[in-house]
């Protein structure tokens, strides 16, 4: 077998190996990230908490921020998204109508968030 | 004899040669791909580890995630759901991380309500839990409920207030542990006809840490009572008060102190 040629199946061997073991055995971790990058499940839990706290403050411009901190989709947006999922997985009644308040003020709510 | 060993000697050497090659080049063609496989891998084309949890978020994110908690626990009284959040960011000790951000938000200027509902869900977590059972992570968050028997609480007292510096309606509420000590983060239910509102003890710390209040409109009796089981302060109107200068009236307001039993 030519030198070139054995050099090459090395080559791709061990380009076959660092693919395996980067993508699969130790792939990057992500550290430092958004909220908005976080599981679905996470984030409605997110805008449930930011629910919870608005149905005791009734404050909608505290809401807005927390969601904006969130992502950079309009409120409304996040709390829909949120509040689809929530029906899906079949989240309390008491927390869908917490998502729900949240997302009409939000849908309401005149004001960017500074 | 002296030429037959130099042959002997490059012989030797040759098929060393021989063998260095036969096997270096295939090993430096391994190793040029490996690194050429992690570069590609771990920097060019990362396979993005999709659905990280708050644990993985930055610091800064993670503070305001503790403080949404917290001010989530303030508004429910969740502590087991509390507790179950504070686990998704995996802080080694939960309430430490929680006393050392209202440390650090303190020193920075922020508001006394901050400090003081992560002061607030700090001192929660740090008391014993209320199963032997660990909160679980995984488990679906909404769905995580406290087991804990909740306190009971009885009415010490019910008084009209008539202080016309004070807004009209204005409904003072303070409660009280059995020792008589204020008590922050307990949750107090208002109802009226066609509605009702929950107040948590503790948001206006200047005022105390047992304190919580709301305004009564004209049209509406109002009860108050610490839910599922406490005494109720009912039949709660807008009272009238005389203004003893003036002759005139205005509306008065209460006051209502519950004490654990």
């Amino acid at each position: 077998m030519p030198r070139w040629i054995r050099f090459a199946l090395f080559l791709l061997l061990g380009l076959a190996a660092g693919l395996v073991y980067g993508w699969v055995i130790s792939p990057v971790e992500y550290v430092d990230t958004s909220p908005e990058h976080l599981r679905a499940d996470y984030r409605a839990d997110y805008v449930l908490m930011v629910a919870e706290t608005y149905a005791s403050s009734r404050d909608p411009q505290a809401a807005a921020r927390s969601l904006s901190l969130f992502s950079p989709q309009p409120p409304a947006a996040v709390v829909f998204e949120a509040l689809e999922y929530a029906r899906s997985v079949g989240y309390a009644s008491p927390d869908l109508a917490l998502l729900q308040f949240l997302l009409t003020a939000m849908q309401t709510y005149p004001g960017a968030v500074p | 004899m002296k030429r037959v060993r130099r042959a002997r000697v490059f012989s030797t050497l040759e098929g060393k040669d021989r063998l260095a090659s036969r096997w270096l080049e295939p090993l430096l063609g391994l190793l040029l791909g490996l690194a050429l496989g992690l570069w590609v891998a771990w920097g060019l084309a990362p396979r993005a580890q999709v659905d990280p949890s708050p644990a993985a978020l930055r610091a800064d994110y993670k503070d305001e995630y503790r403080l949404l908690i917290a001010s989530a626990y303030a508004a429910t009284g969740d502590l087991g759901r509390a507790r179950v959040r504070l686990n998704l960011l995996a802080d080694p000790d939960p309430a430490a991380a929680l006393l050392e951000q209202s440390e650090r938000a303190l020193a920075a200027g922020a508001s006394p309500q901050t400090v003081f509902l992560l002061s607030m869900l700090a001192g929660a977590v740090q008391q014993p839990a209320a199963t032997s059972t660990p909160p679980d992570a995984t488990a679906s968050l909404p769905a995580a409920q406290p087991t804990a028997t909740p306190p009971s609480f009885r009415l010490v007292v019910q008084q009209t207030v008539c202080d016309a510096a004070l807004p009209a309606g204005l409904t003072q509420i303070e409660v009280r542990d059995a020792a008589k000590q204020p008590l922050p983060g307990v949750t107090l239910l208002v109802t009226w006809e066609g509605g009702q509102q929950r107040l948590n003890t503790g948001l206006k710390p200047e005022l105390g840490a047992g304190y919580a209040d709301f305004v009564m409109s004209a049209d509406f009796v109002y009860a108050v009572q610490i839910p599922p089981s406490g005494e109720v302060a009912e039949g709660l109107s807008l009272p009238v008060c005389m203004d003893d200068e003036t002759g005139g009236s205005y509306s008065g307001g209460y006051l209502l102190i519950f004490e654990q039993k």
